[in-house]
């Protein structure tokens, strides 16, 4: 489950968050360790939002517009390949909560608050995990017991390979045995040892309670049993629910996707535009903010321009801003929006062609990774791009202001631009600049000043850099990089592709043989959320990865490693840090999520939600 | 006629399968591979592997077309992993939709277009008639997206009576309706200045032709000399002319649908395209090549209708 990598969508994606800390202990110490604001997390009962001290009402329809090309298809909290996308899961969580809920306000962390369950205990040298829940029940008035995390567990465990999510070694397999002592406590087994912080925001964080009561069965209108306690009975079950899911006409009327324990319930829903509606569960009695509104709804748009039209004609309560069309921002505010960017959980960075036979030898240089890192002028790009609205990154983990996760270290710029300083480390490696001023490999070698491993006598510092088109700001980014590259006496060749076909290739790269120097997704490369909150990043640099163009390190396996099953957020840091300084991909800065535009009548939606949730039971209109 | 209507069936037949396999090694020739663009980057090997078997992908792409062509001919087309639905089920939801857009947009184009078109040729090279000219000039030169924005920018924006977007489609006859209007306008106003410049075109020829001075000598009155002998010989061209504009209006939808976020084929087919959904590609293509077959085949029954002497034809 580790690993929210890219959608094929754009900006606005990821997945949800809430209000306060599972693991108070690991924030507090964080806290303490970073002295950082953690008052910046703000709490799920709602925030401020734009309206000027306005009076709230309760009820009331706001209308929410999705990012082009999202939309909600899948309904069941156990997610296939197809819908595992930022909104199926926002819509879910909204009706099922998950055990723990990742993202307080704009902090990276668990919301206790909105949390089945109470903060995990960790024993036997971290190799034992005690979880209790809180008293909270379904909609049917039952409660959720210890009996109904069985039930998800089951059905993962048999049915795993179907699982999106799922990672070979990770959730459950980590998970040696689990016992269930009372209905609201139940105690995991592990495999062995593994950081707090690791596993409670990446492995536990993946648990649903699921209406046990409900949905153990295997016809819609066959009786409930404990179907999940066998291998065929709990793959039977989950055919069933995943064959509920793929009926979208009956997602408001299937009495499956009535029960739920979350903020809301689903009572409309069109398969034809995905139009879907969320009323309160009224219900409701868990720890988290109860609906003020009536209703919720979820619009899809086909393109940009019909949402920013919808904008304009006042059809929607909360949508976004193209970067395009940022000049529209003032005229939109005149008709009673606010704009507030939107920064979630996202980095961004350039995959480097390790395994590629031509760009390897290169790039596998750390001098001239350094070079390449010296050449992205951050400062440039973040004001004349992205008119300020974004991170500057420097590591794998985002650089959001007020995360624990950041690293003192990684706050800062290890290579910052510098022409002279990219010359200069080429030029102290045996290269000279040669026809054309491109920089040529005068001597080869492997000694210090030396070209490095594989690089040949005459071989010039030529790179084949794959990007995808249909983003302005990436566009004009690659090509000032380009110059600046050229300035330093490297020869950037640009390669633009569709976003699908980046994919295609680079998302398949290793073990396919990596055939280029650098390739840069537009807006962000990976972006972390629920039963991925922990922003460890072994899927993309770790040995084995398909995100990091085949980045291999044994040292940073080991430091990955320790990241991985030794607590304490130290081994968080030295695993960034290290990737940071090799330069193990060119860190560029990261476009924020979106720009949010919100009608003044709108109150409660700030903070915007650091997984790109709207946490629209947060939300109220005033008069 | 049967025996025409069945040779012009016969090669609509071989033109569908012509363009179904070129449209399948496309799509089978682009990079990255069917299975990994259905179920993402992220897929294991092992899932990539099941699908590939379970979709017969690990066939000879000879064996594997045979295959679909058996399924479409039942009716399965497979299967859109983007959509969660089977693509047979998307086209009978989508298609109706775009046939209602098409259709409505088309009839209306056309009962606008033959009023003004005769008027205007009856009314040749008068002052009205340069009057009129130029201004379905100005609709002529205008492109579709064009003519949906200022409309959104005029009757959404300032007069605030439409909607924008039919993002609420399907609610129920009136919301339905709402979303429908400024399409369709769009549409017609985006064609019909052509239809109307053939009407007048053929009204035009018709009235020097010899029928006609004979008809009026007889002692019709210009009305029925009209309506009943000029109309129908200039309809019998303009028939012709609907069917081959077919894939035209359709693309055009495409734009529109687009723009209004209509949820119609070309909707559809934006968002299968965008997300690399194979099987519901194919599906579209093959649907829009059918209807624009059946659009011509309809086409030239009608012109053989109107007109006796291309039943006698033969090819």
């Amino acid at each position: 489950m580790n690993g929210t990598h890219r959608e094929a969508g754009r900006r606005i994606a990821a997945r949800p968050t809430g209000g306060r800390l599972a693991k108070r202990a690991v924030l507090l110490s964080a806290c303490v360790l970073l002295a950082t604001g953690c008052a910046g997390g703000g709490s799920s009962g709602g925030g401020g939002g734009g309206t000027n001290g306005a009076t709230p009402v309760n009820g009331g329809t706001a209308t929410f517009a999705l990012p082009i090309g999202e939309d909600f298809n899948w309904i069941f909290p156990i997610e296939n390949e197809v819908g595992n996308e930022p909104w199926d899961l926002n819509v879910e969580e909204a009706l099922w909560r998950p055990l723990y809920f990742a993202g307080q306000g704009t902090n990276p962390v668990i919301d206790e608050d909105l949390s089945i369950a109470y903060p995990p205990v960790y024993s036997d040298g971290d190799k034992t995990v005690t979880i209790n829940l809180k008293p909270w029940k379904w909609s049917d008035g039952t409660p959720v017991t210890s009996r109904d995390v069985e039930f998800y567990l089951n059905l993962e465990k048999y049915n795993k390979s179907q699982d999106a999510d799922y990672v070979a070694g990770e959730m459950p397999d980590d998970i040696a045995s689990v016992s269930y002592p009372s209905a609201t406590q139940i105690v995991l087994h592990l495999t062995s040892a593994y950081s707090q912080q690791w596993f409670t925001g990446n492995q536990l964080t993946w648990i649903d309670p699921l209406p046990q009561q409900e949905w153990d069965r295997t016809s819609l209108n066959g009786p409930v049993g404990n179907y999940d306690l066998t291998a065929s009975g709990a793959k039977a079950v989950f055919s069933f629910l995943s064959g509920q899911s793929s009926k979208l006409s009956t997602y408001a009327t299937n009495p499956l996707w009535q029960t739920v324990d979350g903020p809301w319930k689903i009572s409309g829903y069109s398969p034809t535009t995905s139009e879907t509606t969320l009323t309160p569960n009224k219900s409701y009695d868990g720890t988290g903010p109860k609906a003020r509104l009536s209703a919720f709804e979820i619009y899809s748009y086909t393109s940009e321009t019909s949402e920013v039209d919808a904008l304009r004609a006042g059809e929607v309560t909360y949508g976004y801003l193209p970067f395009s069309d940022f000049d529209l921002s003032g005229q939109l505010q005149a008709n009673g929006y606010t704009i507030a960017p939107w920064a979630p959980e996202y980095t961004e960075w350039a995959e480097l062609g390790y395994t590629s036979g031509t760009y390897g030898p290169l790039v596998k240089q750390l001098y001239i990774r350094q070079a390449l890192q010296h050449l992205i002028d951050q400062p440039l790009y973040m004001q004349q791009l992205f008119h300020n609205d974004g991170q500057y990154t420097y590591g794998p983990v985002p650089n959001l202001p007020g995360s624990p996760y950041v690293s003192p270290q990684e706050k800062q710029d290890p290579d910052p631009y510098s022409v002279s300083a990219a010359r200069a480390l080429l030029t102290s490696h045996g290269w000279a600049p040669g026809s054309g001023g491109v920089m040529t490999c005068r001597d080869p070698g492997t000694g210090p000043s030396q070209c490095g491993a594989g690089i040949t006598a005459g071989r010039q510092l030529v790179l084949r850099m794959m990007y995808s088109t249909g983003e302005a700001t990436t566009d004009s980014e690659v090509q000032a990089y380009q110059t600046a590259a050229a300035s330093a006496g490297i020869t950037i060749n640009l390669d633009p592709q569709s976003e699908q076909t980046m994919f295609s290739i680079g998302g398949t790269c290793p073990p396919g043989p990596c055939d280029w120097g650098i390739l840069l997704y537009s807006s962000w490369m990976w972006n972390f959320g629920q039963g991925n909150a922990y922003p460890s990043v072994e899927e993309a640099f770790e040995t084995g990865n398909y995100w990091g163009g085949g980045y291999y390190d044994p040292t940073a396996d080991a430091l990955i490693q320790q990241a991985f099953h030794k607590t304490g957020i130290q081994y968080l840091y030295d695993e960034e840090n290290y990737l940071s300084q090799q330069v193990a991909a060119l860190w560029f800065p990261t476009v924020d999520n979106s720009i949010s535009v919100v009608n003044d009548k709108l109150g409660g939606w700030e903070p915007q939600q650091v997984f790109a949730n709207p946490m629209p039971e947060d939300w109220y209109l005033t008069k | 006629v049967t025996g025409y209507i069945i040779r012009r069936f016969g090669q609509a037949v071989v033109v569908m399968l012509i363009v179904s396999v070129i449209m399948f090694i496309l799509l089978h020739a682009l990079p990255g591979g069917l299975i990994r663009s259905q179920l993402g980057p992220h897929a294991t090997s092992n899932e990539v592997q099941s699908l590939t078997r379970t979709e017969g992908l690990d066939q000879p792409l000879v064996v594997q077309y045979g295959i679909w062509l058996w399924n479409a001919l039942q009716g399965n087309l497979g299967f859109s992993y983007v959509m969660n639905q089977p693509v047979s089920q998307l086209l009978a939801e989508y298609l109706p939709r775009t046939l209602l857009l098409v259709g409505s947009s088309s009839v209306l184009t056309v009962a606008i277009s033959i009023p003004i078109g005769m008027w205007q040729g009856v009314r040749r090279n008068k002052i009205d008639d340069h009057a009129l000219s130029a201004v379905l000039l100005i609709f002529y030169a205008m492109p579709d997206f064009l003519i949906g924005a200022l409309g959104i920018i005029l009757l959404t924006f300032d007069v605030r009576v439409l909607p924008s977007s039919a993002t609420t489609y399907g609610q129920g006859f009136w919301t339905d309706f709402k979303d429908l209007l400024l399409p369709v306008g769009v549409l017609v106003l985006g064609n019909f200045t052509y239809y109307v410049r053939y009407v007048r075109s053929s009204v035009i020829d018709n009235l020097l032709e010899d029928y006609v001075r004979t008809a009026r000598a007889i002692g019709n009155s210009p009305w029925r000399v009209l309506t009943k002998h000029v109309l129908r010989n200039a309809m019998s061209s303009t028939v012709t002319n609907i069917g081959l504009t077919l894939p035209y209006i359709f693309s055009g939808s495409l734009i529109i649908e687009e723009l209004f976020n209509f949820p119609g084929l070309g909707a559809l087919y934006w968002n299968a395209q965008q997300s690399r959904d194979f099987p519901t590609l194919l599906g579209i293509v093959l649907v829009i090549t059918a209807s624009v077959i059946a659009g011509s085949l309809i086409a030239d029954i009608l012109y053989a209708w109107l007109d006796p002497r291309v039943r006698y034809v033969r090819y």
